[in-house]
């Protein structure tokens, strides 16, 4: 016997061979595997593995149908328990998955391109409301003047839904205003009454303005307009020669709603977006400018400014002339406030 | 069948298809002593469906047909193994090349020197007989015949002897 008559033999031995192996049922062949491995699926798993190799190979995208079946969906489901899901979990991974990736990521520079863009947009989404602030806050610019009527508050508070966010202030300061518990240090919690003021709401409009309103823009988290620090209404301010706290009888006045406005300019001193987050800040500033609001009647405004949202304004005031009311600001300010002159 | 279609099929393969196409592979790697194994068959028999160097007929059976690209691979490597051994040979006497095939085929019938209707089987394969033919030689009621030969290919594949 010649190699060629030896090779022919084997190859007819080896297409007996082959003709067994496709008419042995499938379920026989992985039981063979089974026995020689122990696991059924040593031949399929290899198969996956060189199939997945061959994709790669060729630049594909691997939608993840093959390692799949090599880290052994198929063959973990409880299949004689859940048929009928795995059945389904089985044609859809097979049939749909294939198809949504060949349809949106036809090649992978597609699906980078594709990724790239989603992180950018994330990132731009996330980023912009830092950036916008500080657009405006450059747009701004320093305090000019009593001219400047009222910043255009941004950031967060901008999409929250304004009601709802009242009603929890609301009710967080009316727990505040409880009188079991007031602050420690203060001899009365202020009565703040609201005020309408229809005639101040109509006259400003939303937009970038000119003056000092924006001197502290409320960026992502941070406190709009004129923030103040919780620790003052918790703990009131300390009694000192520099910071004296003002007896009862001298503590800031507020004015009641059937107080009429006879002069005709007022000194915002803090822009909320709800009333109670705005009377709250008329508490913490003058418990921290006792001396500067200590003569003073506040109020809390609401200000309807249109596509921007309704605002709540504290209000210092009012004073007989722009003079008087500039005068006032300064004080605040150089005490470390913050405040915009308005026309009543 | 289109790209697309070809790829689903193949990525649809049942676990038993991909055993039975992975023997396949291994008895024709095995039986021609060439340097590739069967995973390079079925890396290139992959590679040539899916680059549709193969044409892959619809409603061809996915055995029938990715088995026989398997096949059809290694033929074509044995053929340009054998033209390179052929060279490389040079003055190999015929006779040494001759007890070489001697031993390999003898080994493949005393394999199953302990059964002798299943001597008479592989010996009846190996000469080529098929189907009837071989049921007959073997004298073997159906379901006999056919464990007896499921009985052959499980001790050559366990020996590795094709």
């Amino acid at each position: 016997m010649t190699a060629n008559t030896n090779q022919r033999a084997l190859d007819r031995m080896a297409d007996v061979l082959v003709e067994d192996i496709e008419n042995t049922p499938a379920d026989q062949l992985l039981a063979e595997v089974a026995e020689d491995y122990g696991n059924a699926r040593a031949l399929a798993a290899t198969f996956d593995k060189i199939a997945l190799r061959a994709r790669s190979g060729h630049d594909r995208l691997a939608t993840g149908v093959l390692p799949s079946s090599a880290n052994g969906i198929r063959g973990g489901l409880p299949l004689e328990t859940s048929p009928y899901l795995a059945g389904w979990l089985r044609a859809f991974w097979r049939d749909v998955i294939p198809r949504i990736f060949d349809v949106i990521f036809p090649n992978r520079l597609a699906m980078i391109t594709i990724s790239s863009v989603c992180i950018a947009s994330l990132a731009f989404i996330i980023a912009a409301p830092t950036v916008f602030d500080a657009i405006l806050e450059r747009n701004s610019g320093p305090a000019t003047g009593p001219e400047v009527r009222e910043g255009r508050p941004t950031g967060p508070q901008m999409g929250a839904p304004v009601q709802e966010r009242e009603a929890a202030s609301e009710r967080s300061v009316t727990r505040g205003l409880q009188p079991s518990a007031p602050p420690p240090s203060r001899p009365a919690v202020p009565r703040v009454i609201d005020l309408p003021s229809a005639v101040g709401d109509a006259e400003e409009r939303p937009g970038p303005k000119s003056g000092s309103s924006i001197q502290q823009q409320p960026g992502a988290g941070s406190p709009p307009l004129q923030s103040t620090p919780s620790a003052p209404l918790a703990a009131g301010p300390a009694p000192s020669a520099a910071n004296p706290v003002a007896p009862p009888a001298a503590a800031p006045r507020v004015a009641s709603a059937s107080n009429p406005a006879a002069d005709n300019y007022v000194v915002q001193i803090s822009l909320q977006r709800s009333k109670a987050d705005a009377e709250a800040s008329v508490r913490n500033l003058q418990a921290k400018f006792a001396k500067e609001l200590g003569g003073h009647d506040a109020t809390v405004r609401r200000a309807d400014l249109g596509p921007s949202g309704v605002y709540y304004r504290a209000l210092v005031g009012p004073f007989g002339s722009a003079d008087d009311a500039d005068r006032f600001c300064s004080s605040l300010k150089a005490g470390g406030g913050q405040c915009t002159v308005q026309k009543d | 069948m289109s790209r697309t279609e070809v790829e689903r099929t193949i990525l649809s393969l049942s676990d038993g298809e991909k055993t039975a196409l992975v023997k396949i592979a291994r008895v024709y790697a095995r039986k021609r002593n060439t340097p590739y194994d069967h995973e390079d068959l079925i890396y290139e028999a992959y590679t040539r469906i899916i680059d549709e160097r193969r044409k892959w007929p619809r409603g061809e059976p996915a055995i029938k047909f990715i088995g026989g690209v398997i096949v059809s691979i290694a033929w074509e490597w044995r053929n340009s193994v054998e033209v390179n051994q052929e060279l490389e040979a040079g003055d190999k006497g015929a006779e040494e090349q001759s007890t070489i095939a001697r031993i390999d085929a003898r080994t493949i019938v005393e394999l199953f020197a302990d059964d002798t209707v299943a001597q008479r089987l592989v010996a009846a394969m190996i000469e080529g007989a098929r189907g009837v033919e071989l049921q007959d030689l073997s004298g073997l009621t159906s379901t006999e015949y056919e464990s007896k030969r499921r009985k052959i290919r499980r001790r050559l594949e366990r020996l590795g002897a094709i």
